[in-house]
């Protein structure tokens, strides 16, 4: 009983920590007034955020959907070392994800000095963006779709290849289907990630309005000179949060995957 | 006919067997779990790469080893009907069923489809969705979608296990239906003796990644080669013996000297004096007899009622018979049970002489 009691302390005094902040940003409305269209920051933010993390999203779903599949299906020799190598985007403090990607990609660098030859430079560019986003992204989506695909009964894929289905269509036609929720919720959890991208951005990409400057970079950026932009693009990431965060209620409440017998 | 000889060896276990099923046979693999009867599919449906070996059936070649040919599982064209639910969930019961035609060519198969349906009798289901199923209807869906490409060979991995006695029951009179009318080859997997006894064509027993013996199976049940065949056959009561008369077929128990005389011994029997071989006697094959002396005569025995168990249709009695280490089993029927005598009292048995059996160690 006593433990219950400390139980129900806790579960206050965290949902406080969540809700405390949540309402400080609504009761701030009076000291700094709502305003979503007449922000210019926000705006290029946006545009710069959505066209990175949508690009980006194509990237995690044609590179991640195959390596999910071989990450839940596949065993071999060193896959256990290449599955904690998949893992590692999502322990690695963002900043030091920026730094390696500038330490490969950057203009001293060996692949760097190559593409700088040929007229293409990555860092500081909308590429790098997409690059910061893709590196931290990318083991969200692979580990929610693995799990997901080891939710598919193996028999059904053997079942529909003795029923005239090469290994591919046996993915297409069976292992995609039924993995179709998993394949949303890491969709959508790769780019709630992706646009909340911080650390591997500025470190990689720099915070350059129009060109580099994502909406937390924007709130970074405008936090010095403009506090009422800053706390709108805060809002605006909340709903947007909010809004990510139903839809996955919502798809996991639908989750019907086929799971083992 | 099919003609099948496959070695795979994995790290704890090889897997070395030779068989053959003619054209609208069916044999029945039966072997306790993990001796390789799954794995034996496997390698048929293509699922696993023998180490040597060939597979062939109707003129057409599946594997060959010897030159690195091994034709792909999609186009094979065996029906592989595993245990449990195998419907695509995502999928009509419908849809399900014609998953092996390509939608184009599906008018074409329309006569066939109507065929299937109304032979197993699911008509009704076709715009079910799968989930909403009951077990029995499941396994004839599955059945129906595998028919339905019209298969060279079914192989039926353990189908029913899962299912209650009266629906298996059900299932596998369809199956030997179905075998009556389709006229292709047939495998059928079970650990489960009265299964195997009523669908058998023939019968494989398997032990170890090796077939012990494959042959008609009334050949088998009444001559099991050896007496870890005879074991999988469910004969409990096995003593070593010795031929003592090759002439009456007399066999003298090694370490009693109970005599019993054979008359079901074929050509299993050793017949060399002093060589020592197995009697097996079912537990339905001995039989409570008025009291008499032991010995007086032949395949009579006075024994010591030790244990008794009430079954559906009979007790299941544990008997000691004197200067014999190991118990029998007998079954008695429930209308003699008025001669079964108190447990630690002494009864008289006649056991057939053409009921049981001999065969090697």
């Amino acid at each position: 009983m006593k433990y219950r009691k400390i139980s129900i302390t806790f579960y206050i005094i965290v949902i406080g920590m969540i809700a405390l902040p949540l309402i400080s940003l609504l009761t701030s409305l009076f000291e700094y007034p709502l305003s979503f269209t007449d922000n210019p920051l926000l705006v290029e933010a946006i545009k710069v955020s959505f066209k990175s993390s949508m690009i980006m999203m194509v990237f995690v779903i044609i590179l991640g959907t195959p390596i999910a599949y071989v990450s839940a299906r596949l065993s071999f020799k060193g896959k256990k070392l290449l599955d904690i190598m998949l893992d590692l985007p999502l322990v690695l403090p963002p900043a030091v994800a920026g730094l390696l990607l500038l330490m490969t990609l950057g203009k001293e660098s060996f692949i760097g000095s190559i593409l700088l030859k040929l007229g293409w430079q990555i860092p500081f560019s909308l590429t790098a963006v997409i690059l910061a986003q893709l590196f931290v992204t990318l083991p969200v989506y692979i580990k929610t779709l693995a799990d997901g695909f080891r939710q598919v009964d193996p028999l059904l894929e053997q079942t529909a290849m003795t029923l005239g289905d090469s290994t591919f269509q046996a993915f297409i036609k069976i292992s995609l289907p039924l993995a179709k929720h998993s394949i949303l919720t890491g969709a959508i959890m790769a780019w709630a990630r992706g646009i909340a991208e911080f650390g591997a951005t500025i470190m990689f990409a720099g915070n350059m309005p129009s060109i580099t400057q994502t909406l937390p970079l924007a709130i970074y950026s405008a936090m010095e000179s403009d506090m009422t932009a800053a706390m709108n693009i805060a809002r605006f990431m909340v709903i947007v949060s909010l809004m990510v965060l139903l839809v996955l209620y919502k798809l996991s409440s639908k989750e019907q995957g086929h799971v083992k017998g | 006919m099919l003609k099948a000889n496959f070695i795979k060896k994995f790290t704890d276990f090889k897997l070395d067997i030779s068989l053959e099923v003619a054209e609208s046979e069916l044999l029945v693999i039966l072997g306790k779990s993990g001796c390789g009867k799954s794995t034996l599919l496997n390698c048929l449906a293509g699922f696993i790469r023998p180490d040597v070996g060939s597979f062939d059936m109707a003129g057409k070649c599946y594997n060959q080893t010897e030159n690195n040919f091994m034709l792909a599982i999609h186009k094979r064209h065996i029906a592989y009907i595993q245990q449990g639910n195998t419907l695509f969930p995502h999928l009509s019961v419908g849809e399900n069923i014609l998953y092996s035609v390509r939608k184009k060519k599906r008018a074409l198969w329309a006569d066939k489809y109507e065929a299937l349906l109304d032979l197993l009798d699911i008509n009704m289901l076709m715009n079910r969705s799968v989930e909403t199923l009951s077990g029995g209807q499941k396994q004839r869906v599955i059945i129906a979608r595998a028919l339905m490409m019209d298969p060279g060979l079914v192989l039926w991995d353990e189908p029913f296990t899962a299912l209650d006695h009266q629906l298996r029951e059900e299932l596998s009179n369809l199956v030997l239906a179905l075998k009556k009318q389709l006229k292709i080859p047939m495998i059928f997997v079970t650990h489960d003796l009265e299964e195997a006894f009523k669908m058998a064509d023939s019968l494989a027993v398997m032990h170890e990644g090796h077939i012990l013996q494959l042959d008609d199976k009334s050949r088998i049940f009444n001559h099991p080669c050896s007496e870890r065949v005879a074991q999988t056959l469910g004969i409990k009561n096995r003593l070593y013996v010795r031929c003592m008369d090759e002439r009456k077929a007399l066999f003298e128990h090694t370490a009693s000297g109970h005599t019993f005389e054979v008359r079901n011994t074929k050509e299993y029997l050793n017949q060399d004096y002093g060589h020592e071989q197995v009697l097996g006697i079912r537990p339905e094959s001995i039989t409570l007899i008025p009291s008499i002396k032991d010995g007086t005569k032949t395949n009579t025995f006075s024994v010591t009622l030790m244990s008794k168990e009430e079954k559906l249709n009979y007790y299941q009695l544990t008997i000691k018979l004197k200067g014999i280490k190991d118990l029998f089993i007998m079954h008695l029927p429930k209308d003699h049970v008025e001669d079964m005598v108190d447990i630690g009292e002494k009864m008289s048995v006649y056991i057939k002489a053409k009921d049981m059996m001999i065969f090697e160690k």
